[in-house]
Order: C-alpha cells, then sequence, then structure tokens
C-alpha cells in the first residue's frame, strides 16, 4: 500500500459526546466471534434511525461457538458484505454514497475487524469523502483474556509488509515494536527481526491499569532491550499518532524506520497509515499475521461495560 | 582506586549494553573487529556460503570484508590486500523489509522483481564503495574526473540519463528503484540476477585501471530471509561460471533449504564443485576466540580500565582463583574440608561405584597409573556433583561458575552472546563486586534468561524449551546419580524420535541459535539419528552438567512402554496447549551407560 493519505481535520471522538445529525448515517461493522462485536452496533441505533447498516461477515464466522451468540443480529434488517469480495463491496457502496445531497456520516466500527481489513479502510474511504462527509472510526475497548489455546507464535512467513517502501541498504534500521500482551508472541517476533536499534512503544495509558501493567510484564526483555520507550494514551488517537510521527521522523532522519504494532487496535491502525502520512521511502509498516495453524482457536473478547467507544473522525476535501 | 572499583562506581553507559553489529557505526565495527584465520581465508575466489548462529558474527565478517572497512583496519594483511586489490567486495543486506516489498508486486512476476531489486541494491552498494575507492586512491582533481566519467558512462547504459556524480547516480537508483517496483519495463535492470552489474564493474575497472584478474565479491547478508524460489535464484547463479564476479552469502544454519536451481532438475553441488560451505561458529576452547574475547574485552573497557593489560582473565580474576578447580577448592576450604591433590582422589574414589572401587586398591602405591584415566576423567564431572550438594537449600551459596573459561563456555564461542554475559556481569561489578559467588550468581541467571527466551523463538519455540529441559534433565540425573558415572553435554536422538517432524525442526532452531551446537558434517547436510548433539554449555550450567563433551554421546530415546507414543501426537505445535501435549509424551530415557 504505497499510496500516500491525508486525513483532513483529523479528531477525537468520543461517544460519549455524539450528537444526533441531518446528515446520513452509514454504519459498517462485523459480527463476529467477539461478544464486543455488536456493541457499538446496539449503542448507535439508540441514537440514530440506522437505515444503512453493512455488516461484515467473516468467512469463518460459521466455525466458532462464540458466533452463535450473535447470529441473532443477521436476523436483522442490515446488508450483508461477503469478505471474499469485501473492497469491491465497499467501493460500490462509497460510490453510492458519494451521489446522496448534503453530506454522509460514516460510522466504522472496527473493535472486532481482523487488521487486514481496518488499516484499508482509511485508504479506501478518503477519495470518495466529500467536504461535509466525515468518517468515524469506532473502539469498543474489551477486556483482556488469556486461553489455553492463544499463544500462537510467528516465523518469518508472518511478517507482511503493510506499508510503506525501504529504502536499498540503508545506513541504519531502527524497529519500533508495539508491544502486546503476549509474551512469547513479541519475543518471536524480536527474535525474528533481530533488530540492531529498538524503539518499543506501548499503550500507557491504556484502556485500563491493568491492561497497561499487563504489556509491561509480557515485556520486560524487550523494553530492557530498546532505546526508547514510547508512551501513547490510547484513547487518544490524535495524541497517539502525532507522537509516534515525531519519534518515527527523528529516527527517519538516521536510516530507515521499520513500525511491527502487535498492540491495541487503535495503535496498530495509526502505526499502519505512519508510512503513507509522512509519504517518504524508507518508512514501512509490517502487519505480523497469526500463524496459519487449524489449532488456533480465537479469543471472545468481551467488552468493557464502564467505557464508551471512543475513536477518531476525519472529514473529506472534494 | 583500582580500575575495577571506578568501574563499579562508573556511572557512564555499560560500554557492554549493545550486541548487534549491524547498528554500529563504522568506527566500532572496525575497532571492535578481531580477524581471525577465518576472515582471512575468505578471501578467495570461491562462491561460499556462510552459515552461522544468530549472533555469530556473519554482519561483522561481511562488512570487514569491503574496501570502506577494510582500508581502515590497522593490519599488515588488511593492508596487502587493500594494495594489491585482488578482491573489491561489496556489502549487501537482504533484510526482511527489502524482501517483503517483492512479495507487493503480482505473483507471477515476482521472480522479476526479485531480480530488478536486487541488481538496483547490488548497484547502489557497489557505487558507494567505487566512490570510497575513487576518493581513497586518487587526488582531488582526479578523483572528480574519474567520478564524472564513470557515473556518466553507468548511466547511460543502465538508465539512458547523463548522471554527472556518483552521488547523484546513488540517489538517482534508490527513486528509480521506488517508481519502478510494480512495473516490469525493458530497463537492464530487470535483467536477470548481477547480469546487468557485471555491465556496470566492466566500466569502472577500465576507469579506474583495475587488473582484470580482480574479483568483485558481493557479500549477501540476511538470507535467512529469503524464500525458496529466490534461493534457487541465487544457486543459479552459483552454478554457472559468473567470472569475475563472486558471492559470499550469509545465513542461519538450515535456512539454505535447496539446492535446486531455476533450471529443473539441476541442483548445485558443495565441496568445492559450485560452492563451499563455511562454518562461522566458534568452538568456545579455540585459541581464536579466546583472543576475540580479549579484543572485545579491551575495546570496550579500554576507556574504563587504564592500568596493566585488559583481558577477560585479569578482568573476572577473584582472590578465589581463575579456573574451576580454584573455584571448587576454594569452596572446600570455605566449609573447612581439604582440598589437596590427594584429598580430592579420595573424595573422587568416595563417588565411584563398588565395582570400580575395587580396581582403586592401587592407587596409593601407583598413583600416576591413575592420574589420565580416573583423575582427569572424572574430575570434571566430580565438580558439578559437589557443588550442586553444596549449594542446596539452607546452605552458604557456591562460587563455582565463575572466570572467563567459564564466561567463554557459556557464550558457546556467539560474541554476542559473550557480549549479553559481559553486560550482566558489569552491572554486577557496579552494584556489588566480580567475586567468583557473584560472578557464578550473574552468569548461572544470565544462563536461565537466555534458556527461557528459547521459548520465544519462532514457530517451535515453546515446544524446543521444553525439549531442551527434557533432555538436560535426563543428562543431569545421569551426573548426579549415586555412583559417579562419564557424562556431559554431547547426545544423539533416537530414530523415532528425530522421525517426528516437529522434534527436527524444533532442533534446527536450536543450532540456529545456539541451544544445540552439531558438528560440521551436520551443520552442513541434515540432521539425523547419526548425528551427535551437545547441548549448549549453558544448560550445563543451568542443570549441573559437566561443561564438556562425552564420548559416546548419551543416547536418548523413548521408555520402552512409550515406543510409538506420538502416533497420536498433534501435528501442529504452534499453540501453547499443543507444545505442551507434545512435550507431556517425551517419556524418554538414556538408553547407553
Amino acid at each position: 500500500m504505497d499510496k500516500a493519505i491525508v486525513l483532513n481535520k483529523l479528531q477525537n471522538t468520543d461517544f460519549s459526546n455524539i450528537q444526533r445529525s441531518k446528515l446520513k448515517q452509514v454504519l459498517i461493522f462485523v459480527c463476529g466471534y467477539e461478544t464486543r462485536s455488536l456493541v457499538f452496533y446496539k449503542k448507535i441505533k439508540e441514537i440514530f434511525n440506522l437505515e444503512d447498516i453493512y455488516c461484515i461477515q467473516l468467512d469463518d464466522f460459521d466455525i466458532h461457538d462464540f458466533s452463535k451468540n450473535n447470529r441473532t443480529v443477521i436476523r436483522d434488517k442490515l446488508s450483508i458484505l461477503q469478505y471474499s469480495n469485501l473492497i469491491d463491496s465497499l467501493k460500490d457502496i462509497l460510490s453510492k454514497y458519494s451521489k446522496v445531497d448534503g453530506g454522509v456520516d460514516y460510522h466504522i466500527d472496527y473493535s472486532s475487524m481482523p487488521r487486514s481489513i481496518y488499516c484499508r479502510l482509511p485508504h479506501l474511504i478518503t477519495p470518495h469523502l466529500r467536504v461535509l462527509d466525515s468518517c468515524s472510526f469506532w473502539y469498543v475497548p474489551g477486556t483482556y483474556v488469556e486461553t489455553d489455546s492463544s499463544f500462537p507464535t510467528a516465523g518469518i512467513e508472518d511478517f507482511k509488509l503493510f506499508s510503506g517502501r525501504s529504502s536499498l541498504n540503508p545506513e541504519l534500521r531502527t524497529h519500533f515494536i508495539g508491544l502486546g500482551f503476549d509474551k512469547i508472541r513479541s519475543q518471536a517476533i524480536w527474535t525474528t527481526l533481530d533488530p540492531s536499534n529498538l524503539v518499543s512503544f506501548v499503550a500507557d495509558p491504556a484502556v485500563t491499569n491493568n491492561h497497561s501493567k499487563k504489556s509491561y510484564d509480557a515485556n520486560e526483555l524487550i523494553i530492557n532491550n530498546s532505546k526508547e520507550l514510547i508512551k501513547l494514551p490510547v484513547s487518544n488517537f490524535l495524541s497517539s499518532l502525532s507522537t509516534l510521527i515525531d519519534w518515527v521522523k527523528s529516527f527517519h532522519e538516521l536510516g530507515d524506520v521499520i513500525l511491527v504494532p502487535d498492540g491495541p487496535k487503535p495503535l496498530v491502525m495509526a502505526s499502519s497509515l505512519i508510512p503513507n502520512l509522512v509519504g517518504k521511502p524508507g518508512i514501512t509498516c509490517f502487519h505480523v499475521s497469526n500463524h496459519n495453524s487449524k489449532d488456533y482457536i480465537p479469543v471472545n473478547v468481551k467488552p468493557i461495560n464502564y467505557l464508551a467507544p471512543f475513536g477518531f473522525k476525519f472529514y473529506g476535501n472534494k | 582506586m583500582s580500575d575495577k572499583e571506578k568501574l563499579i562506581s562508573h556511572n557512564s553507559k555499560n560500554p557492554f549494553r549493545e550486541g548487534q553489529a549491524r547498528g554500529y557505526s563504522p568506527k566500532k565495527t572496525i575497532n571492535e573487529f578481531y580477524p581471525t584465520s577465518l576472515f582471512w581465508s575468505l578471501f578467495n575466489e570461491q562462491h561460499e556460503i556462510l552459515l552461522g548462529t544468530r549472533g555469530s558474527g556473519k554482519t561483522m565478517l561481511l562488512k570487514m570484508m569491503c574496501y570502506s572497512f577494510l582500508s581502515k583496519l590497522e593490519h599488515k594483511k588488511a593492508k596487502e590486500l587493500v594494495q594489491e586489490l585482488d578482491y573489491f567486495c561489496i556489502y549487501l543486506p537482504l533484510n526482511l523489509e527489502f524482501m517483503s516489498g517483492i512479495e507487493e508486486s503480482y505473483e507471477s512476476k515476482r521472480d522479476k522483481f526479485f531480480d530488478f531489486s536486487f541488481n538496483c541494491i547490488a548497484l547502489k552498494s557497489l557505487l558507494t564503495e567505487v566512490l570510497t575507492l575513487i576518493n581513497d586512491k586518487f587526488s582531488e582533481d582526479d578523483s572528480v574526473t574519474i567520478n564524472y566519467r564513470v557515473s556518466k558512462l553507468i548511466s547511460n547504459v543502465l538508465y539512458q540519463e547523463q548522471i554527472t556524480s556518483i552521488e547523484g547516480l546513488i540517489d538517482y537508483t534508490e527513486v528509480y528503484h521506488i517508481q519502478n517496483c510494480q512495473t516490469i519495463s525493458d530497463s537492464p535492470l530487470f535483467a536477470p540476477l548481477l547480469t546487468p552489474i557485471k555491465s556496470v564493474i566492466n566500466l569502472i575497472r577500465n576507469q579506474l585501471n583495475i587488473k582484470r584478474d580482480c574479483r568483485w565479491v558481493f557479500c549477501i547478508d540476511e538470507a535467512e530471509f529469503l524464500q525458496e524460489k529466490y534461493i534457487k535464484a541465487i544457486n543459479t547463479f552459483l552454478r554457472s561460471s559468473q567470472d569475475p564476479v563472486v558471492i559470499k552469502m550469509a545465513t542461519l544454519p538450515y535456512k539454505h533449504s535447496t539446492k535446486e536451481t531455476l533450471q529443473s532438475g539441476t541442483h548445485i553441488e558443495p565441496d568445492g564443485n559450485d560452492f563451499n560451505y563455511i562454518k562461522i561458529d566458534y568452538d568456545p576452547e579455540n585459541k581464536e576466540y579466546e583472543q576475540l574475547t580479549n579484543h572485545i574485552c579491551k575495546t570496550r573497557l579500554s576507556e574504563l580500565i587504564t592500568d596493566g593489560e585488559i583481558t577477560l582473565e585479569n578482568f573476572l580474576d577473584t582472590k578465589e582463583g581463575r579456573t574451576q578447580l580454584d573455584f571448587f577448592k576454594f569452596e572446600l576450604i570455605r566449609r573447612d574440608q581439604a582440598c589437596d591433590k590427594d584429598d580430592i582422589m579420595k573424595l573422587l574414589i568416595s563417588h565411584l561405584s563398588p565395582e570400580r572401587k575395587i580396581s582403586f586398591k592401587d592407587y596409593k602405591r601407583f598413583p600416576e597409573k591413575f592420574e589420565k584415566p580416573i583423575y582427569r576423567k572424572f574430575t570434571p564431572i566430580l565438580y558439578p556433583r559437589v557443588m550442586k550438594k553444596l549449594q542446596e537449600p539452607g546452605n552458604a551459596k557456591v562460587g563455582f561458575y565463575a572466570g572467563a573459561d567459564t564466561v567463554r563456555k557459556a557464550s558457546e564461542g556467539n560474541p554476542r552472546r559473550f557480549i549479553q554475559i559481559m553486560n550482566n556481569l558489569i552491572e554486577c561489578a557496579r552494584n556489588k563486586d566480580l567475586s567468583s559467588i557473584n560472578q557464578h550468581q550473574t552468569i548461572k541467571q544470565t544462563c536461565k534468561e537466555i534458556y527461557n527466551s528459547s521459548e520465544g523463538l519462532e514457530v517451535y519455540g515453546r515446544l524446543l524449551k521444553g525439549l531442551l529441559k527434557i533432555i538436560a534433565t535426563l543428562i543431569s540425573d545421569k551426573t548426579h546419580s549415586e555412583h559417579i558415572t562419564e557424562t556431559g553435554c554431547s547426545f544423539k536422538l533416537s530414530k523415532a524420535l528425530m522421525d517426528n517432524n516437529l522434534v527436527k525442526e524444533a532442533i534446527k532452531l536450536a543450532v540456529a541459535y545456539s541451544y544445540i551446537t552439531v558438528d560440521e558434517k551436520t551443520l552442513k547436510n541434515e540432521i539425523t539419528e547419526d548425528s551427535t548433539l551437545k547441548l549448549s554449555y549453558l544448560l550445563g550450567i543451568i542443570f549441573w552438567i559437566p561443561l564438556r563433551k562425552v564420548s559416546p554421546p548419551h543416547h536418548i530415546d523413548f521408555l520402552p512402554e512409550m515406543l510409538g507414543g506420538l502416533t497420536h501426537a498433534p501435528e501442529s505445535a504452534l499453540t501453547k496447549k499443543n507444545a505442551d501435549i507434545l512435550i507431556s509424551m517425551f517419556e524418554l530415557e538414556i538408553k547407553n551407560g
């Protein structure tokens, strides 16, 4: 993904401040195996009389037991988007709404989406946004869960270049590793990359104190081997993004920067956008996929009910 | 105040904090480099694949071969090589983000884009080295002229452009690569691997009057990130004569995963036919490794210690002594036990089986008769047997795993691991002192940290950690059984174990990351049930196993009732649960002895 991107009038959003609007409201979300995947859908329906709802159904929807509880939602009046031709379907939808009079507010709940989808959406949406259109990306904070079948580790083949281009034989390479909760996985990423110049970033404050503590506990070794540890407030997307960009730019003066986020989704999103927001060669972002194992059982992330969804919003400039 | 005390109170950065050569400045790379016989032997006309564990010094070797580094090395041989210019070496790293960029292109065209990207990076690296050569060899005026002529000729051939400086040509190549890495064009840089570079070499050679028999050596680093299809492309290059270009390619053990070429049914042959495999890792007891580690110590500690010769031995010198025998004796003395040679022999005899004790009745009359077969053979096993007992809960701490030899063995001949241990020893020196007890605690703790991190190795890490623990525990139990017996870190795994693909992959991973070492033949071929493996000495330290090889090695197999026990094993050990199920199935024993 090499195209430069501009997020016009980028700002933070908080669901507790959401207001009724006369503009057309469009919701795109995933109904998956996570309990939290329905939270935003239910909440926003309480505020708006939503008619334009698009639910992405993942290929493995039927495989997981958790999905059964979410199945009832499919009976609602909403449009189902199949994963297999998702990008084309979304392009059609965006093209359709770009002809609607007045403006359109797109709401995207990316809390339960795979990163291969949600990180591509800003690139997909921005060309279609007109001056009055806005797009909000919402994140529902989830509980931390550990199961016996978790800890999928990572190998070389699990590293996928998501955005940016590397330089040819740079003098120095600095890896920015985003730390998650999974010690084994973080270590696998670390040992595979074998970084010579390492910067870590972590969600702090995270959605709860417990989340931060888990990240620090799981990554003590990596943190001790880092030149810098950057603390990013996960609920403040604008601050996290701009802080990270400042750091990336300062290290980019010395050579290439390689971002490898594996922490909470807002930080994965921010990292994935940076190569195209900065728009200079020598800044890349990797996604580390879950190892392709039939034994891997996804984790049912439940919402933290006392925390409101939060996110970021930008406008069109067409 | 002694220099060591100064170091303890020193507030500046720990000089052993950094251990990754790729991040070193050129100055630091040159200062820290210790040229061994292996390094000089790499200047030859043979394509070679360098097999080295993570941290074994592959990057350092390849970088130092390059003109820009070699020309600054204060060494007679280096000066000769630079003067003669029989070899002109170019460093060429194939890192993950570079290789992943190729995967972004259409699958059917990736081979072409690999050729293109490889040629671009080779061109940039070549031009960077040539620029240094021009600036070194020619006067200021001449270098400007030559720079201009070389750049104009190359840019005309490759880009049909008139670029007037090599610096500009380097920048142009960078931009050209980004702009053209999605669409195939008729650019010469899309020609097969290094073909356009050979034309460039011809131009450079003529302009700089470099002799015709100079070999242009492309030093490819991080080849472990190459997918099999790209390894085949490089193999194809190695298969045919490529005068004047020579390849030296560094990778992790078992990551040169195929000998196939792009021509179906054609393979490359090692042992000098098409290429040679070269083992990079040092034996920790090798004299050159001793010199190398002393050199690292001297380089890193020289700013902090100014009096006397800086060697690892001097730095870790204690009032208790320097060798394992010294530390062993000291621990006995501390506990009011006699420790003359005769006393140790008596102690040793008390550990022997009743059958062996009978043969000792002549010991007092002919002690020399027992020197080699008994004393030298069994004392290395006696030490950990006694020390382990002494440190059991409730007793005073022991200071046994200390001193330079132990540090070198714990590092398993791996410079980066050596630096990691030294980093912790410096921290220890700052907070406490480097007594044998504190060294023992620090070294053992570092070994545990390294062992625990095996769990995080890619894909098979958790399985590997479980397997290492089982094997080390079996050998440790044998070491500390009722009567002393021949034991050490060497072992073989039975066919039933090696037939399991997950076990085999876990062992390969262990070799790549220095948790297990293998002999040179096994390193260059496959690991089988006939391979003699050796637990890394760091596991010997954790599990109180003698830090020595043993012949014949321990033969490890399933318990008789467990034969065929892996029939229902998980096929994948990628999750915690599956790895643990598999580990629980390893009910093993040592068959021999």
